[in-house]
């Protein structure tokens, strides 16, 4: 079995007594979508900066390709961040940007790209977003739809190994919350990035993600295929799928 | 009941001295991004426009009611002694040496520093500074180093000003309402200040820069952690806004005393 790109080991995490993860282990394969799913305030977000390094584990260990986040070198973290892009649930757009400034951000901030092939990037990605005609705008200027696709832009600008999105739907029409899973489909099929989504877009979920993960106060109480989840004997699983109260 | 009381005494002394390390770390992060490659000219040029150009109708008004009421006040005791004419050396003096500096400094902390504690307080509790870091870029050097460089070009020449206007405030209430000489007025002015006078008032308005953004940011940075009970929410950004504002005029106060007992 290949290695996993990220493996969360025994992760615990409590804030001011409230034990948020209790023991999460987790492995998320390289060029797969998992879709991490569970009841609001289960610690699903709390996961994902986990994973990208927000927040840190009061014991076990988030392993990336092997390697424990907490013992990487600088040139390892940087390298690390190169790879992965993080979409927030509120956006975090700069409200002093312009639509355009805030999706150049991570490569003008670096310099280490050419200014038209940063330009010619952006211009790629608002035209397949269809956000083109906001370019000039600030956040403050657009509709929560069109901020989520400006989120949405900024995070795959980098063309990152692996992409976390934090509710990439959340506040969007069926239409646009449709058309945002296509778009992570197919994007994820044309780069073959490893996506993690945390999601309440159920059963919209099953059929974007090859890997599904249940958390339950504070443990992962089913990871398995997507199409796995309808067999499962776990009553609580069968509740939160089915939309009732376990 | 004791116990307790010493408990908490011990625990605030822990987190004032965990506090002073991370604004040391702070500060010293500040300065150094300043020097990675590349160096952030437009956004020091912005911050210097909000900072120091956005601040000039603020500094002129109240330099010019300052050197007015030096003047004013200064002409009513002079003119007991009899010695109304070295008026301009008074209001000279008095603002080079230590009005200038030190009111410019407050009212930029009351305008541009709470602007930035605010703005970054807001940057925090929004995700933005989380942002930052999960896009590999520095949240300190994106924040803090355009504002400390744009506060060190900005306070020393928004004291000059003050200095001038105050000046020519205290040259209106002493020479055009209550008549004193004006060549007599101009030639105390330019007679009795030295370049130490200038250099010092310079000197304070420097450090008075670094204080100012040092605490603005940092209590914006921090805002997620600045004591607030309600954590992250508007409530700790106004509450890191006041804090910044109210720490920078006592720091400012505090350092003008150092300062001086090191000058005169």
């Amino acid at each position: 079995m290949d290695q996993p790109f990220i493996e969360l080991i025994d992760i615990h995490k409590s804030f001011s007594g409230n034990h948020v993860l209790d023991g999460v282990n987790l492995s998320i394969e390289t060029g797969r979508v998992t879709c991490v799913i569970g009841k609001s305030g289960t610690g699903k977000s709390v996961l994902l900066k986990h994973i990208i390094g927000l927040m840190q584990p009061d014991s076990g260990q988030v392993c990336v390709n092997g390697l424990p986040t907490n013992q990487m070198d600088n040139i390892q973290r940087h390298r690390f961040y190169r790879q992965i892009s993080y979409m927030f649930q509120d956006n975090a757009l700069f409200d002093f940007l312009t639509v355009w400034e805030n999706i150049a951000l991570p490569l003008t901030e670096k310099k280490k790209i050419p200014m038209d092939q940063i330009r010619q990037r952006v211009k790629e990605k608002m035209e397949a977003l269809e956000i083109s005609n906001h370019e000039n705008k600030y956040p403050a200027q657009l509709s929560g739809g069109i901020r989520k696709r400006v989120a949405l832009a900024r995070a795959l600008i980098t063309e990152p190994v692996a992409v976390l999105f934090d509710e990439p739907t959340s506040g969007l029409d069926p239409v646009r919350r449709n058309s945002v899973h296509a778009m992570i489909t197919t994007y994820q099929k044309e780069f073959g990035f490893t996506a993690v989504i945390v999601s309440h877009d159920i059963p919209q979920i099953f059929t974007i993600s090859q890997r599904l993960a249940m958390l339950d106060q504070g443990k992962i109480i089913y990871f398995g295929k997507s199409d796995g989840i309808f067999q499962t004997d776990n009553d609580v699983v069968k509740a939160f799928i089915s939309g009732k109260e376990p | 009941m004791f116990k307790l009381r010493i408990e908490k005494l011990g625990l605030a002394c822990i987190d004032d001295t965990r506090s002073i390390g991370r604004m040391s770390i702070f500060f010293f992060q500040g300065i150094w991004r300043n020097f990675v490659p590349f160096v952030q000219i437009s956004k020091i040029m912005e911050q210097v426009w909000f900072i120091g150009y956005k601040s000039v109708f603020v500094i002129v008004l109240t330099a010019m009611f300052t050197g007015m009421v030096l003047g004013l006040q200064g002409y009513y005791t002079l003119v007991d002694f009899g010695s109304e004419a070295t008026l301009g050396s008074a209001v000279a003096m008095t603002l080079i040496r230590e009005l200038g500096p030190v009111l410019s400094a407050i009212m930029i902390a009351a305008r541009a520093g709470s602007a930035m504690a605010a703005e970054i307080g807001v940057m925090r509790i929004s995700e933005q500074i989380d942002a930052l870091e999960t896009m590999d870029i520095h949240p300190v050097r994106f924040t803090f180093s355009p504002r400390l460089s744009a506060s060190i070009i900005s306070f020393p020449l928004l004291t000059a000003l003050f200095d001038v206007t105050g000046i020519f405030g205290g040259f209106l209430s002493g020479v055009v309402m209550l008549d004193v000489n004006r060549y007599i007025y101009m030639d105390r002015v330019i007679r009795s200040i030295e370049l130490a006078d200038v250099t010092g008032g310079f000197v304070k308005a420097l450090v008075f820069g670094v204080i100012v953004s040092t605490m603005c940011c940092y209590k914006g940075f921090f805002a997620h952690i600045s004591g607030s009970e309600t954590g992250q929410g508007a409530k700790s950004v106004s509450l890191a806004t006041t804090n910044a504002v109210v720490n920078s005029c006592i720091l400012i106060l505090v350092s003008d005393y150092i300062i001086t007992s090191f000058l005169v």
